[in-house]
C-alpha cells in the first residue's frame, strides 16, 4: 500500500502495525523509512521487541527507533540495554496521564497535554520529522 | 513523503505511540495519513476522535474484498474513499474490521 501511495513532499504516513512480529517479517522493507520498536521493561516485551530489531536490520531498515514505555526507573532503562543491546532512542515514563487517557477513551494529547509521556513523544516527532 | 511504521508487542503501547505521534506530526502542519493496519483496530482513540467514531469506522479490506477484482481505483484514490477525517491535517483509514464471523 505504501509503495503506491503519492510521494506528496513533506507528507507523513504513520501505520499503526498490529502486535507480534509477523507483520514486519511479512512486509516489505522498501516501504518505509523507520521502524518504531516500542517496549516495555519485562522479559516477554523485550524479546518481542529484539525480534524486531533484529529482522528490520536484516531487512535493511536503516532507522530504527526503540522507545522505552511505561518506564519506571532507571534500572528498566538498564534491563533493556541487556535485553535489546542497545540504549533506547526515546523514553516514556509510567504516566497516570496515559492511563486516564486510557480510561476516557482519549488522546493523551487532549487528555494530559502537558504530561512527561506526550513531552517524550513531541522529541520523538521532532527527530523523525528532521 | 516521510514512512514510518510502529511496531511491539501487543499491549506495549505502540498504538498510544503512533497516535500521540500522528498527533503531533499534524499539529507541526504537515498532512498526515495514519493507517491502522492491527487486526484490533482502535487507532482513533489515540488521535482523538473519540470511541463511538472510532468503532464506527469501516474496513477498507473488507470492502474491497467484497467488491470482487476488478478494482481499478489508484491506492490513492482508495486512501480518499476510505479515509476519515481525525483533525486538523490528520487522517485515518482502517485496513480491517471484523463485523463477521464464520468458521475458517
Amino acid at each position: 500500500m505504501l509503495a503506491a501511495l503519492e510521494d506528496k513532499p513533506g507528507r507523513v504516513v504513520i501505520v499503526d502495525l498490529g502486535g507480534g512480529v509477523m507483520t514486519v517479517a511479512r512486509g516489505d522493507e522498501s516501504q518505509i523509512d523507520a521502524l518504531v520498536v516500542v517496549v516495555e521493561p519485562y522479559p516477554r516485551s523485550a524479546e518481542v521487541g529484539r525480534r524486531l530489531l533484529e529482522m528490520a536490520a536484516a531487512k535493511g531498515i536503516t532507522r530504527r527507533v526503540i522507545v522505552a514505555n511505561k518506564v519506571t526507573g532507571p534500572e528498566d532503562l538498564v534491563a533493556i540495554r541487556e535485553w535489546l543491546g542497545a540504549d533506547a532512542d526515546i523514553v516514556i515514563p509510567e504516566d497516570s496521564g496515559v492511563s486516564g487517557a486510557d480510561k476516557a477513551g482519549a488522546s493523551p494529547v487532549d487528555h494530559a497535554p502537558a504530561s512527561n509521556a506526550v513531552d517524550a513523544l513531541r522529541q520523538l516527532a521532532t527527530s523523525l520529522l528532521v | 513523503m516521510t514512512k514510518i511504521a510502529v511496531a511491539g508487542k501487543g499491549g506495549s503501547g505502540k498504538t498510544t505511540v503512533a497516535g500521540v505521534l500522528a498527533r503531533l506530526c499534524a499539529e507541526s502542519g504537515r498532512e498526515v495519513l495514519t493507517v491502522d493496519a492491527d487486526e484490533n483496530p482502535n487507532l482513533g482513540i489515540s488521535l482523538g476522535m473519540g470511541v463511538e467514531a472510532t468503532y464506527g469506522l469501516g474496513g477498507a479490506r473488507e470492502t474491497l474484498l467484497l467488491e470482487g477484482p476488478a478494482i481499478s481505483s489508484s491506492m490513492e484514490e482508495v486512501v480518499d474513499r476510505f479515509a476519515a477525517e481525525a483533525g486538523e491535517h490528520l487522517r485515518i483509514v482502517q485496513v480491517r474490521k471484523f463485523d463477521q464471523f464464520r468458521p475458517g
